[in-house]
């Protein structure tokens, strides 16, 4: 049993790492598309 | 509608681990250890699935020549690695349990292994191309001749002489409805939770795309 919790808990964790990542990652991109974005229309300008 | 996705994925897998590691009784010849059958046979569907979703984008890049199906190819079969590793980590541990060994080269095992290896394969040579469109072409054409593993594995327990149980077909394991119910849900939860990544993959994805066509343009005009 102490090792189908284990492999429970290791499971989750990735689940939760990936879900972490994936996020912090979609929040850096869509941080540096907006300074890109505003570079571009400031050029525009 | 992602974030719906995910409030559904995390409470339907709450519930479905309270059934699964506290509401299901015991199975009659492998006590508690069968409750590993509640990560491993999501896994394994889901692993499935993302093969399947990753061939067909595949196709359909090679057939349209649109980028988003080689990048949703690429994302699912990440996916599919991941839970290809816990399908055979919580093999591993079941087979210690029922035949005493981690590791013993079962049809079953060794194809799924196989499958693993050549999706490995995959997702390293297109992280190897520099070449972005050469890096699909090839990279699509070597994931529908990798696909060849995906039937090998699932229908190995027909074509080859197996210890696996057949847990679809019920011999070998015997569940009773609740604990049927349980791993529905568990199936379900997962199917919902891979959705959720594969979108958040593409949304990754599909940033980078722009952030680099912003980059380069930047350079471009000085």
């Amino acid at each position: 049993m102490l090792e189908v919790f284990l492999v429970s808990v290791v499971y989750w964790t990735s689940l939760l790492f990936l879900f972490v990542w994936l996020n912090r990652k979609v929040q850096r991109l869509t941080e540096r598309l907006a300074t890109l974005e505003g570079n571009t229309a400031d050029r525009e300008k | 509608m992602r974030r719906h996705l995910l409030y559904f994925a995390v409470l339907g897998s709450i519930a479905a681990s309270y059934l699964a590691f506290v509401f299901a009784p015991p199975e009659a010849t492998m006590g508690d250890l069968y409750r590993i059958l509640y990560v491993h046979l999501p896994a394994a569907w889901v692993c499935y699935l993302a093969f399947i979703i990753s061939m067909v984008s595949s196709v359909l890049f090679l057939k349209r020549r649109v980028i988003l199906y080689d990048s949703l190819a690429g994302a699912s079969a990440g996916l599919g690695l991941l839970f290809g590793a816990v399908t055979l980590v919580t093999g591993s541990i079941w087979a210690n349990a029922a035949w005493g060994t981690y590791w013993n080269w079962d049809p079953r095992e060794t194809t799924t292994l196989v499958l693993w290896v050549a999706y490995l394969g995959y997702v390293t040579l297109k992280l190897s191309l520099e070449n972005e469109e050469r890096r699909a072409v090839v990279g699509s054409v070597y994931n529908i001749l990798a696909f060849v593993t995906v039937p090998l594995s699932y229908f190995s327990l027909q074509l080859l002489p197996t210890l696996h149980p057949q847990v679809v077909s019920g011999s070998g394991i015997a569940l009773t409805p609740i604990m049927t119910f349980a791993l529905a849900l568990n199936v379900l939860s997962a199917t919902v939770l891979f959705v959720y990544f594969l979108g958040a993959a593409l949304t990754v994805n599909t940033l980078e795309r722009r952030v680099e066509m912003l980059q380069y343009l930047r350079e471009e005009g000085g």
